[in-house]
């Protein structure tokens, strides 16, 4: 499981587990059933505080997404399915409501959005294999 | 488990005329990280030789794991782990030296741990202390630190001078160290990107008093920068209330505030401005808004 | 000498680094003064009490040639130390000759300069007439000779056999500038004739061209390498490197850690001068009981050795610049008292080493001469004489011990300063006054500072006792050895004065022996107080 954090742009640290975690359970990267790293080796591995990775995993745990077995660890939750479309939906929006407030604030108007985005679906198979990385954390 | 690894009271320290510490008062809890933080000079150092017992309180007291290290610096040195800013290791005795000269102080010492962080850290047996590297310096300093698996590990700039690699030995070191049950953990750093990677509370040390003490997400949680829009221009923000600091001109204002979005909403209705946007700080933007603090003024940063 | 420098930049590199050099080793530096200085000022101090300091006799000559070879030595090896390598000057824009002239020049001015004032100082003050300029031009020629062998040899085999064969040929042009080479030295140098300039000229022209090859191949890394000495050194390495000592106890480490840097100094220095002393004599004169008078002579001087050493015994710090206690070994789990008894067991240990080497010396000579059938005087070696020098050493030790144990630069600079200065004054006071204002201030200055002493170690131990550093157990012991000390001191001074005639009478004599017995018992009430002060700030 590959995450990466960054201190620059002041998400809090656990967020930033919380969403890439969550990104790879919805994309598939992380499947039902697969376990996480123990808190103890992730927080060796990202150089952070065990106590961040605990509070992300709690997080996770209180969404649903993973589930702690006692004595085992902790694993990604069965049955996701309809979570994960759900988490997919909500990523999405998140991501659009990011773009609204950018397109209200250069006063693009919402029908030049909409288009915009016709003309980009369009384009998009060409583009399907490059995932900019940037787009990761957030 | 709740009672305080470290406690300082009133600590004031002064070299000739120049003031260190003004009335330091700290509570490190066991167990967890502890950042302290501040500029060059800003009396880290010598609040950290005063946790070891190489400086006595000129008025004040320190106690640590309830024992003064001054009066008693074999019991409190015992189960101290300490790496010093110039890495002041013998220059004249060879790894292995140094490794069966140090383990002879410390009951708690773990051979094998000893070797496989040796191993880890590449360092030769044979090697001189002399002809070692700075990163190899510190990490030889981290292992005699480290070995005897100590209840406070002290950091004192650990990462100062040193390259990414031996930086990473480091923090990995501090976040062993801590996982392991009630061990603790205080570094003083300005490298505030890694404070914040690993630090559960954190305290600003600025001109020999301690501006800030609290746990690590409230600070970044606790501040703010608002990017504000006011309906007149004025040549100085009005300042005080909840506005830590901050920079701009006439209209457009980029400021740094302590409170909760409402309290922010509020006070920006106050002033008539329009609230462009909210946003979180990193720990780096936070302790320089916190401490270049003068009033604020046009233009500048304040 | 040497060309004149052109290049200010070059002056001005010099000047700064000259300041460095004293800024970094003037511990050293002080060290290699107070140890010359106090050489001649003790034994010319004590002959002039004596009544036995004849300005023209010619046995004075063998003291002055003595004494000019003492403060060369000195000076020397403490200058040579603070000067330093020259590779740290291979950073700096500087030209090859640039950095040869700035190791070299300061550094020989200073040997040269120092030579030349000590002797000043003792003419001076003594009221001797002993020429400067000859004995100071050779120390200077054959320190810079050294110090540029040095650096060409410094990682080769060949730094032995080209050492001794300089030191061996300059040491007996020296010598022949002071009479027939291998008898006593029978005239001063006067004058400093046109060949010995030539000679000077030549020898620092050596230096120089030797000096410049060797920052030639070092500065690049190419530096004289004997592979026997690399592969002897790899030898070394794998048969005794590896070994790993196991300490029971952090004592044990800590035992080990100050005898392997600083235990072995008295040794070596004893070591270094009492065998080659017979050596020095064959060349002069053959009598058997010459021989022994200045092993007697070297037994005393222990003490001056002691001081040196107990100086460097007690820096706690990291380098020549600083002696205030570093922080590796301030935060060491081990308690002040503790580490202060192991200080003193390896001063003891130390002591013991040197004079059991000075004795052996001694005794071989001794019975040699026997054997040979030389007979002595037996007042040549009283009974008290092997206690005496032992106890005098130790004190000497000791009491340095605890003078740079505290860790505190500025008042051991001081001490340093009011120790030269007391010298000077105590030696010039007839000089200067009236003759009863002398006898009185020898009287005073005799029997205060003994009484001195004696309070001063009675102050520490109850300092020591209240801050619960020494227990009753000890004091009294120490009380017990003390009390006894000046009893044997005064039925001795009782049966008569074995001390240079005077008309002071017993009293001064007998208080300042018994205040100088006292700092036998000093350094264990004081070593603890100065480690406690130096560790914690």
């Amino acid at each position: 499981m590959h995450i990466h954090i960054s201190t620059q742009d002041g998400v809090p640290i656990y967020l930033q587990i919380v969403r890439q975690v969550k990104h790879q359970i919805a994309s598939g990267i992380l499947v039902s059933g697969q376990e996480l790293p123990s808190i103890r080796d992730l927080a060796e591995k990202l150089l952070v505080n065990p106590n961040t990775v605990a509070r992300a995993y709690r997080e996770l745990e209180t969404v649903g997404l993973v589930e702690k077995r006692r004595t085992a660890g902790t694993f990604v939750a069965e049955g996701l399915s309809p979570l994960a479309r759900r988490e997919k939906l909500r990523m999405l929006s998140e991501r659009m409501d990011g773009l609204l407030a950018e397109a209200h604030q250069m006063q693009v108007p919402l029908s030049d959005l909409i288009d915009l985005l016709n003309q980009r679906a369009k384009a998009f198979p060409q583009n399907s294999s490059i995932q900019n990385p940037e787009n990761h954390a957030s | 488990m709740n009672q305080p690894i470290l406690e300082i009271r009133d600590l004031k320290r002064n070299f000739g005329k120049k003031i260190a510490l003004d009335g330091v008062s700290l509570s490190i809890p066991t167990g967890g990280v502890f950042g302290l933080i501040g500029g060059n000079g800003a009396g880290k150092t010598t609040l950290l030789k005063h946790t070891l017992g190489l400086l006595s309180a000129q008025s004040g007291s320190v106690r640590i794991f309830g024992l003064d290290p001054v009066a008693d610096p074999v019991g409190a040195l015992s189960r101290i782990g300490y790496l010093s800013e110039n890495r002041d290791l013998p220059d004249w005795m060879r790894i292995h030296q140094l490794i069966s000269y140090t383990r002879a102080f410390y009951p708690n010492w773990d051979p094998e741990y000893a070797e496989t962080l040796r191993r880890d850290f590449e360092l030769d047996p044979n090697a001189f202390v002399k002809t070692l590297s700075r990163g190899q310096r510190a990490r030889a300093g981290l292992l005699v630190a480290l070995a005897h698996r100590p209840d406070l590990l002290i950091l004192d700039e650990p990462s100062s001078g040193l390259d990414p690699v031996v930086r990473r030995d480091i923090l990995g070191a501090i976040i062993r160290t801590i996982a392991d049950e009630g061990r603790t953990v205080l570094f003083s750093s300005h490298l505030l990107d890694e404070v914040e990677r690993v630090a559960d509370r954190i305290a600003i040390l600025h001109q020999g008093r301690i501006q800030l003490c609290a746990p690590m997400e409230q600070v970044r949680s606790g501040h703010k920068r608002v990017q504000l829009r006011l309906s007149s221009s004025v040549s100085h923000f009005p300042p005080g209330g909840i506005w830590i600091g901050g920079e701009g001109s006439r209209h457009d204002w980029s400021m740094v505030a302590e409170a909760e979005i409402e309290a922010i909403r509020e006070a920006v209705s106050l002033l008539n401005a329009d609230i462009l946007s909210i946003e979180p700080m990193s720990l780096d933007d936070i302790f320089v808004a916190r401490t270049a603090g003068k009033a604020l003024v046009a233009g500048g940063k304040s | 000498m040497t060309r004149p420098i052109q290049s200010p930049s070059v002056m001005a590199i010099s000047r700064v680094l000259f300041v460095d050099m004293i800024r970094r080793s003037w511990f050293v530096l002080i060290i290699g003064f107070v140890g010359a200085f106090s050489l001649p000022f003790l034994i010319l101090g004590v002959l002039k009490a004596k009544g036995a300091l004849l300005v023209d006799d010619p046995a004075m000559i063998l003291i002055h040639f003595t004494f000019a070879q003492m403060m060369g030595m000195c000076f020397g090896a403490s200058v040579l130390h603070a000067a330093g390598a020259p590779s740290r000057l291979y950073v700096l824009p500087l030209s090859n000759r640039a950095i040869m002239v700035i190791q070299m020049v300061p550094a020989t001015l200073m040997v040269i300069g120092q030579t030349a004032l000590s002797i000043w100082i003792l003419n001076l003050i003594f009221g001797l007439n002993w020429p400067l300029l000859g004995n100071a031009l050779a120390f200077g020629m054959i320190f810079a000779n050294f110090q540029s062998m040095m650096n060409l040899f410094q990682k080769s085999l060949l730094m032995l056999p080209a050492m001794i064969l300089t030191l061996t040929l300059e040491s007996f042009w020296v010598k022949s500038r002071h009479g027939p080479i291998f008898s006593l030295p029978t005239q001063y140098w006067t004058t400093v004739t046109l060949m010995d300039w030539l000679v000077f000229a030549f020898a620092m022209t050596l230096s120089y061209w030797i000096g410049m090859y060797a920052i030639y191949r070092s500065r690049c890394g190419n530096e004289i390498q004997t592979s026997l000495i690399v592969y002897l050194s790899n030898l070394i390495q794998e048969l005794f490197g590896k070994r790993t000592k196991v300490f029971r106890n952090a004592g044990q480490a800590q035992s080990w850690f100050e005898w392997n840097l600083k235990g072995y100094v008295f040794p070596v220095i004893v070591g270094m001068v009492v065998p080659l002393t017979p050596l020095f004599w064959l060349f002069s004169e053959r009598k058997i009981t010459a021989l022994l008078e200045v092993l007697r002579v070297e037994g005393w001087l222990l003490s001056v050795a002691g001081m040196v050493s107990g100086l460097i015994l007690g820096n706690m710090g990291l380098s020549d610049a600083s002696i205030g206690m570093g922080q590796f070994l301030g935060t060491k789990p081990l308690a002040t008292v503790s580490w202060s008894r192991i200080l003193l067991r390896t001063a003891f240990q130390s002591l013991s080493l040197g004079v059991l080497i000075w004795a052996i010396i001694f005794s071989l000579v001794l019975w040699g001469g026997k054997l040979a059938g030389e007979s002595y005087p037996a007042e040549l070696f009283p009974w008290w004489y092997f206690p005496a020098i032992v106890l005098a050493a130790w004190a000497a030790m000791t009491f340095a011990l605890c003078v740079s144990l505290t860790g505190r630069t500025i008042h051991m600079k001081i001490l340093g300063g009011a120790y030269c200065g007391w010298l000077i004054v105590f030696t010039t006071i007839g000089n200067i006054t009236s003759k009863w204002i002398a006898e009185l201030f020898y009287f005073c200055a005799l029997s205060g500072f003994g009484i001195a002493l004696f309070l001063l170690t009675i102050g520490i131990w109850g300092v020591a006792f209240r801050r619960n550093m020494v227990v009753l157990r000890h004091a009294i012991v120490a009380g017990i050895v003390l009390t006894g000390l000046i009893g044997l001191v005064g039925w001795q001074f009782s049966n008569g004065l074995p001390l240079p005639t005077n008309n002071h009478g017993i009293t001064p004599y007998f208080l300042l022996v018994s205040g100088l017995l006292s700092m036998v018992v000093f350094p264990f009430a004081a070593a603890p107080l100065a480690l406690a002060w130096n560790r914690t700030r």
